[in-house]
C-alpha cells in the first residue's frame, strides 16, 4: 500500500514541467551538447542567444600547467572562429598558514603550510551562443587537474515590451483601443 | 678413535682452505671444472652473478616502445587522452627534478620520475591535434551575424544579462556564485523626461554609473538563477513605472532653494531684468551668463562672460569695469 503509494508521489512530483525546470537549468540537450541527433523538426528550437563578452577567469596552483592551459584556450579559440580580447594575469595569491605540531602544548614548535593561487583571465568577444556552449564543452572538457574556471557570461536581450514606451502612453493606448 | 676411521684420505682430497682460496680470488667455472664432487660454497650475492641475471632478464624483454615506434606515426592515436605520463610511450629525453648542484649534475631521467607523472601533461593536446578536434566541432558553431556592429547591438538589444557559471574540483558541484544575476542597462533606452530621471537617479543610488549612464541591478536574493533573472526584471519595470508617476505631494517637495542648479526660466533674477525693457538675444545672453554663473562657480570665463553681459543690457561704455 505505501509502495503503490510512494510511485504516485513520485510521479506528481516529477510533473513534465518540474522535469523541464531542472532540464533546463543546468541539464543541456544531447545537439546542444555536441552529440549527434537526428534533427526532429516538430521540436521546438529556442533562438541562438547573442553574448557580447564570455570572461574566462582560470585558477591554478601551477604556473606552468595554466601556461600550457591558456595557449590551448587561444589555439582552440583560433580554429573555431571565436574573437579573443584581453588576456591578463591578475596578481597571484599565497595563503600561509602557521599551525602548532602538537595536539597539546608545545606553542614554541609549529608547521608551516603554503597554498598558492595564480590567476589569468582572458576574454572572448561576439560569440553565439551555440558557439559558446561548444567552445565552452571542448575546453571544460580538456581542463587539467590543479585548474579551477568561472565563466562569465554577458548576454545581449532586447527590452522587455512593456518598458519601451511610457506607462501612460500605453493605458491611452490601451483605452483607446 | 672412530672418527678417524671416517675422515678421507688427505692425498685424494685438496685441503679446505686452499678451496676457499680459489673461490675468493673469483674463478668460480675453474673451480667448478676443477672438482666435480665439492662446489665451492658461495653464501653472498656477488656483484658480478646479480648482474648476469639482471642482464639475462632484460634481453628476454622486448625494447620500449619508443623504439619500436615508427617516425611517420599519429601521435593524437598514440596519446589520445588525458593520461599519466608513461616513460617507455613518449619518445622524448625529458628530464625534470631539483638538483643541488646544476652546474655538475643533470635532472633526473623520465623513469621512475615522480614528478614527471605527477604533474598535468599535455600530450594528449598537441597542435595537430587540436585543429582536428576543432574541425569535427565547427558544425555546431554559428557565426555571428554579418553587419552586426557593437552600435546596432547597443540599438537592438540594449539590455545586459551577466552570469556567471563554475568549474572546479570540489566535494560539492554547487557554487553559491551561480545563481546571481545582475542586469546592466543603459537609461538612452528608456523614454524618460527631465523629471524621470531624476526620480529614476534617486531611487536607484550608487547603481548608476554617470561616466557610462548605465544601471546595474544585481539579484541574488532568490535560490534559483531564473527566479533572480525575473526579480531583476521586475525591479526594472517597477523602477521605470514609479520614476513616470507623479504623486501629488512632490509639487509642493521641489522650491526653488532646493533645486540642485539654477534655472534662469521663472527666476527672480529674470523678473528684475524684465521692466529693462532690453532686446530679447541680450536678456538671453544675460539669462546665460547668470545660468552659467550660478552652476558652474566663478571663474575668469564666466566673469567676463558675466560682465560683457551687464554692459551689453545696461548700455555702458566698453571700458567699465575691465580690467
Amino acid at each position: 500500500m505505501s509502495r503503490i503509494r510512494l510511485i504516485q508521489l513520485g510521479s506528481s512530483c516529477l510533473s513534465k514541467a518540474n522535469f523541464q525546470n531542472i532540464c533546463s537549468s543546468g541539464f543541456k540537450a544531447p545537439a546542444a551538447r555536441g552529440l549527434q541527433v537526428p534533427a526532429d523538426p516538430t521540436r521546438r528550437q529556442r533562438p541562438d542567444l547573442l553574448y557580447s563578452r564570455l570572461e574566462l577567469e582560470l585558477r591554478a596552483h601551477d604556473p606552468a600547467v595554466l601556461d600550457s592551459y591558456v595557449t590551448f584556450l587561444q589555439q582552440a579559440a583560433r580554429h573555431l572562429g571565436v574573437t579573443t580580447g584581453k588576456l591578463w594575469e591578475p596578481p597571484r595569491h599565497y595563503q600561509r598558514l602557521s599551525l602548532l605540531k602538537s595536539v597539546h602544548i608545545f606553542a614554541k614548535h609549529k608547521v608551516q603550510y603554503e597554498a598558492r593561487t595564480y590567476f589569468r583571465v582572458l576574454e572572448l568577444l561576439r560569440l553565439t551562443g551555440s558557439t559558446a556552449d561548444t567552445y565552452l564543452e571542448y575546453t571544460q572538457r580538456m581542463l587539467p587537474e590543479g585548474i579551477a574556471m568561472k565563466v562569465s557570461r554577458h548576454a545581449r536581450e532586447s527590452l522587455p515590451e512593456h518598458l519601451s514606451q511610457r506607462p501612460d502612453q500605453s493605458e491611452s493606448d490601451g483605452k483607446s483601443a | 678413535m672412530l672418527s678417524l676411521c671416517f675422515l678421507p684420505a688427505r692425498a685424494a682430497v685438496p685441503s679446505a682452505r686452499l678451496v676457499c682460496v680459489r673461490a675468493a680470488s673469483g674463478q668460480p667455472a675453474a673451480g667448478r671444472t676443477d672438482d666435480p664432487q665439492f662446489r665451492p660454497l658461495d653464501i653472498g650475492r656477488r656483484r658480478e652473478v646479480v648482474q648476469q641475471a639482471r642482464e639475462r632478464r632484460r634481453a628476454t624483454l622486448p625494447p620500449p616502445r619508443h623504439e619500436r615506434q615508427p617516425v611517420n606515426q599519429q601521435w593524437g592515436d598514440v596519446w589520445p587522452a588525458p593520461r599519466t605520463f608513461h616513460p617507455d610511450a613518449v619518445p622524448l629525453p625529458l628530464r625534470q627534478g631539483f638538483v643541488k648542484r646544476p652546474n655538475a649534475q643533470a635532472p633526473p631521467g623520465k623513469h621512475a620520475n615522480a614528478e614527471l607523472m605527477k604533474i598535468a601533461n599535455f600530450l594528449h593536446l598537441t597542435p595537430p591535434v587540436i585543429e582536428r578536434q576543432c574541425r569535427a566541432l565547427a558544425k555546431f558553431c554559428t557565426p555571428w551575424p554579418e553587419g552586426l556592429t557593437d552600435e546596432r547591438l547597443d540599438e537592438l538589444r540594449p539590455l545586459e544579462v551577466i552570469t556567471q557559471d563554475f568549474l572546479h574540483a570540489s566535494p560539492t558541484l554547487r557554487h553559491p556564485d551561480a545563481r546571481v544575476v545582475s542586469l546592466k542597462v543603459p537609461l538612452s533606452c528608456l523614454d524618460l523626461t527631465e523629471t524621470d530621471r531624476d526620480k529614476l537617479l534617486r531611487l536607484v543610488g550608487d547603481r548608476h554609473d554617470p561616466k557610462t549612464d548605465v544601471i546595474t541591478l544585481t539579484a541574488d536574493r532568490c535560490p534559483l538563477r531564473r527566479q533572480n533573472r525575473d526579480y531583476a526584471l521586475y525591479l526594472l519595470t517597477v523602477l521605470y513605472f514609479e520614476s513616470c508617476k507623479r504623486e501629488p505631494w512632490e509639487a509642493e517637495l521641489r522650491t526653488v532653494a532646493d533645486a540642485e542648479k539654477f534655472v534662469w526660466a521663472g527666476s527672480a533674477s529674470e523678473a528684475a531684468v524684465a521692466p529693462l525693457g532690453a532686446a530679447a538675444d541680450v536678456v538671453n545672453s544675460y539669462g546665460e551668463a547668470v545660468t552659467r554663473l550660478h552652476n558652474e562657480g566663478e571663474d575668469e570665463s564666466t566673469l567676463a562672460e558675466y560682465r560683457k553681459a551687464v554692459v551689453a543690457l545696461l548700455g555702458l561704455p566698453e571700458h567699465v569695469g575691465a580690467n
